[in-house]
């Protein structure tokens, strides 16, 4: 009787959790190990747990790399406007060894022509060592150890969410592939949101020195760097994503904007040194960062200026060159304080203060 | 290392039992305590190798002084080892459970300025120490025997009970280690063994995990809770520590069963009990026989007296509170079930139709006693579950403040679990505004489930009154599938903030 009864056991158990590792590796929904089968969409909506997977498995020739300001983009935009076929490598935050980590996948994998780079002021200041695992990311989906994998085919998320998902959206959600990773269909964008979501500080720290943040700005350059020199046949499109001016009171009152913009300068510098790269700037477009109707927040954006800002990839608008770096970033030096000292004003009876501060 | 882990159900046990049963096949059965309890240690310091810094050297301090007193065995150095037993465990446990407590309270008692350690709590270590105090007890009163190396180290280490108990004595463990007919591997036992296991897996990672969900929510947002949520909060993790806990020792009693080692009971549906007394008879009874044998009778007892019987009963609940961990939070959790066992002896309120000595001057139905005796556990659980005596309190003025906010549905939209995604999509297309209340629905099943799972057989009934039969063996298949597909779930992701 119990020697039947542990035959069963072992027998229906094993049945049971093979059935479930085979619907996750043929569903793959994270993509780890192939690109979707039957006819199933690419639907891309988690990208801590699919974008490692996607690079490894999909077919692309450029990869669109930024942090969530960049989720809004159409790759469409890019596979038309660049005549590629284009994924997106996103990462929250978009830290450079974070982005350069993804890159390194891409590059692995496939044959890039182009990288769409959006390099957040944030990105330059941020730790030179990858965040993965300290935020909690899924790590088994990180590495190539098929093991720990377990993780991933014995899931309940896994099973019971994210295949139902895949599923529903590729046969009856009408969900486009291009939108991969897009979150602005949920969210608003106008002066109420932007204005009601910045907790601006009364007090106004002192300014800090312009090389504030060197050392860490050299290794974040230098990840960048090495990446753009080990790869040069590949064109790395770099574009600096305008933020609103709220973004630029807070960093003011934050005593930062010096030193955020002689970053910004360094990495112009650096980066217009190499042939493989085009360099982009927006933050000084004051059309876009003085309209609050374009924020969700201090520096989230519609998808309209997503499209902008691809439209000037494509035609060239708001490049940067060697000769005129400097310019930009003085005329983005005068935009900043003429902001603080003007442009903020008029808003200032609508946006919440910081009652902690001191 | 977890019991609810991958490494552990695919890796480490079927590693250790082959390992055991194919070493005892070979009659190398030193070598097959010695790799049982090197295995344990490889379990114990699986997420940190300081750990095994710390159960070594208590092992090795413990061990040399039961050598020490059979060398040296006269009555004078029983004393000296007892003092020096009690030195060792209880400093040790001092110093890594209660440094920082106890110099915290003297800085603001005397405004003295001792440094605070933040020394990282070694896994288990209340565990390992009563157990090995306990040996090291008797073998200063007389009454237990110095053992070979590798039978002591196989039964501090034992892997089924080295983390969460169920606390052991030598006295129960040692003849089944030498017990040669326990070698073998018997099926009848494994079979057992393997229901025990599933049905505590289940009780941890089913129900206990997914009510720890609102339960944390609601604990760590105390000042926002009103009446209902803060009675449901509660009443969910009432139940959450009863599955969490038993469940664990389930699954401890399922492992040992595995290897032939039978381990005591711990939990016996406490929550049928209708009085408190009643209820800390069938709630972590290893504990309770642990400070009776070794603080209660050494102290007198019920021998010296009423007074001195009440004061060595509290004392017992003091000191359980206290073993619990080093906050005061504890400490009022254990006196107040003290004072309540206190009460429950003195015998003024006694439950109709049970067998005490001297019948009680009142008596109530059993459904009034279970009904306060689960209130008062419930209630009492706000200080053991609480960060600090504030927050404690807090949930007692939520409770009294007789408010509805409508806080509840924060509370239940935790429970958007996995195994209620599809229901969550088909709501959310056709009646999106019904799911807050699907959500509450939700949670209110489960607290029922729960109750429901608690008023039926326990476990240990379970195994002995239900055949080894194909009914059984689907039902202990699915719960053991469905909690290994939830060791692992999908997280979100809230960024947004840069």
């Amino acid at each position: 009787m119990s020697n039947k009864f542990i035959k069963q056991f072992l027998i229906s158990s094993g049945i049971l959790l093979l059935l479930c590792v085979l619907a996750v590796v043929i569903f793959d929904p994270f993509f780890q190990y192939h690109k979707p089968l039957f006819g199933l969409k690419a639907v891309l909506t988690d990208k801590e747990y699919q974008c490692t997977g996607s690079l490894k498995t999909f077919d692309y020739d450029s990869v669109i790399a930024g942090s969530s300001v960049a989720e809004n983009y159409n790759n469409g935009w890019f596979d038309q406007g660049f005549g590629c076929r284009s994924i997106k490598a996103i990462r929250s935050y978009g830290a450079t060894a974070d982005l350069c980590y993804l890159l390194d996948i891409s590059f692995a994998h496939q044959n890039i022509k182009n990288v769409f780079y959006n390099l957040d002021p944030s990105a330059l200041v941020a730790d030179p060592e990858t965040t993965y695992k300290m935020t909690g990311c899924p790590m088994y989906l990180y590495d190539d150890n098929y093991v720990n994998d377990i993780e991933y085919w014995l899931n309940k998320g896994v099973l019971m969410e994210k295949i139902p998902y895949l599923v529903a959206n590729s046969l009856i959600g009408g969900y486009d592939e291009n939108e991969s990773y897009n979150w602005a269909q949920w969210k608003e964008f106008n002066s109420d949101m932007a204005l009601g979501l910045y907790i601006r500080k009364p007090s106004v720290s002192e300014m800090k020195p312009e090389n504030y943040y060197d050392d860490v700005l050299r290794q974040n350059l230098a990840l960048l760097t090495e990446r753009i020199e080990e790869n040069p046949d590949t064109c790395f499109y770099v574009f600096i994503p305008p933020y609103s001016m709220l973004w630029w009171d807070n960093i003011y009152r934050d005593g930062d904007t010096e030193a955020y913009l002689y970053n910004m300068e360094q990495a112009m510098e650096t980066l217009l040194s190499y042939k493989n790269v085009k360099l982009f700037y927006f933050q000084n477009d004051r059309e876009v960062i003085t309209n609050l109707e374009n924020y969700m927040d201090i520096l989230h954006f519609s998808p309209d200026i997503n499209h902008y800002i691809c439209d000037s990839l494509i035609s060239g608008e708001h490049q940067v060159i060697y000769d005129n770096y400097k310019e930009n970033i003085r005329d983005m030096r005068a935009l900043a304080y003429e902001i603080t000292d003007k442009l903020i004003k008029p808003y200032e009876d609508r946006i919440k203060v910081d009652i902690y501060d001191n | 290392m977890l019991f609810n882990s991958y490494v552990f159900i695919f890796l480490f046990l079927p590693l250790v039992l082959a390992g055991w049963y194919f070493l005892n096949y070979l009659k190398a059965h030193e070598a097959a305590k010695f790799f049982l309890a090197g295995m344990s240690l490889w379990f114990y310091g699986y997420f940190n190798k300081y750990y095994l810094a710390v159960i070594v050297v208590s092992i090795l301090g413990n061990y040399l002084l039961s050598y020490l007193l059979k060398v040296f065995s006269s009555r004078i150095f029983a004393r000296i080892g007892l003092i020096c037993g009690l030195l060792i465990n209880l400093g040790l446990l001092f110093y890594f459970k209660y440094y920082d407590f106890f110099f915290e309270n003297i800085n603001l008692i005397f405004h003295t300025d001792f440094t605070l350690k933040n020394i990282l709590l070694p896994l288990g270590i209340s565990f390992f120490t009563f157990q090995q105090l306990s040996f090291i007890i008797d073998r200063c009163r007389g009454k237990a025997e110095h053992y070979s190396f590798a039978n002591y180290l196989t039964f501090v280490t034992f892997f089924p009970q080295l983390i969460a108990g169920p606390i052991v004595l030598y006295k129960e463990m040692m003849p089944q280690f030498e017990d040669e007919t326990k070698r073998r591997f018997q099926s009848d036992n494994f079979a057992k063994g393997i229901v025990f296991f599933t049905l505590g897996l289940g009780k941890k990672v089913l129900l206990a995990d997914v009510l720890a969900l609102p339960v944390n929510f609601g604990f760590d947002h105390t000042p926002f809770l009103d009446t209902p949520s803060t009675l449901l909060v509660i009443l969910a993790y009432t139940f959450e520590i009863y599955f969490d806990f038993s469940g664990y020792s389930d699954m401890a009693v399922g492992l040992g069963k595995m290897f032939n080692i039978e381990l005591p009971v711990n939990f016996n549906s406490p929550y049928k009990a209708c009085s408190v007394k009643e209820l800390w008879q069938r709630w972590h009874m290893t504990l309770s026989r642990f400070f009776i044998q070794y603080v209660y009778i050494p102290l007198g007892g019920s021998r010296k007296g009423k007074m001195r019987t009440i004061l060595n009963t509290f004392m017992v609940f003091f000191l359980s509170g206290l073993w619990h961990g080093a906050n005061w939070t504890y400490i009022a959790w254990g006196t107040m079930q003290g004072l309540l066992v206190i009460w429950d002896n003195l015998g003024v309120i006694g439950i109709k139709g049970s067998n005490e000595k001297v019948p009680a001057r009142i008596q109530i139905p059993r459904w009034l006693g279970w009904f306060f005796t689960f209130s008062f556990f419930n209630l009492s659980l706000f200080f053991f579950r609480s960060d600090n005596m504030t927050n404690a309190f807090q949930m007692f003025k939520n409770i009294l403040a007789f408010k509805n906010t409508g806080y509840i549905y924060k509370v239940a939209a935790l429970m958007d679990i996995p195994e209620f995604y599809l229901i969550k999509q088909v709501i959310n297309l056709t009646v999106p505004e019904m799911l807050t209340y699907v959500y509450l629905a939700v949670f209110l099943v489960l607290l029922a489930v729960s109750g429901f799972i608690l008023t039926r057989k326990n476990t240990w009934e379970i195994v002995e009154r239900y055949p080894l039969n194909t009914k059984l063996c689907l039902w202990v298949t699915v719960i053991f599938v469905w909690s290994v597909i939830s060791f692992s779930q999908v997280s979100t992701f809230i960024y947004f903030n840069f």
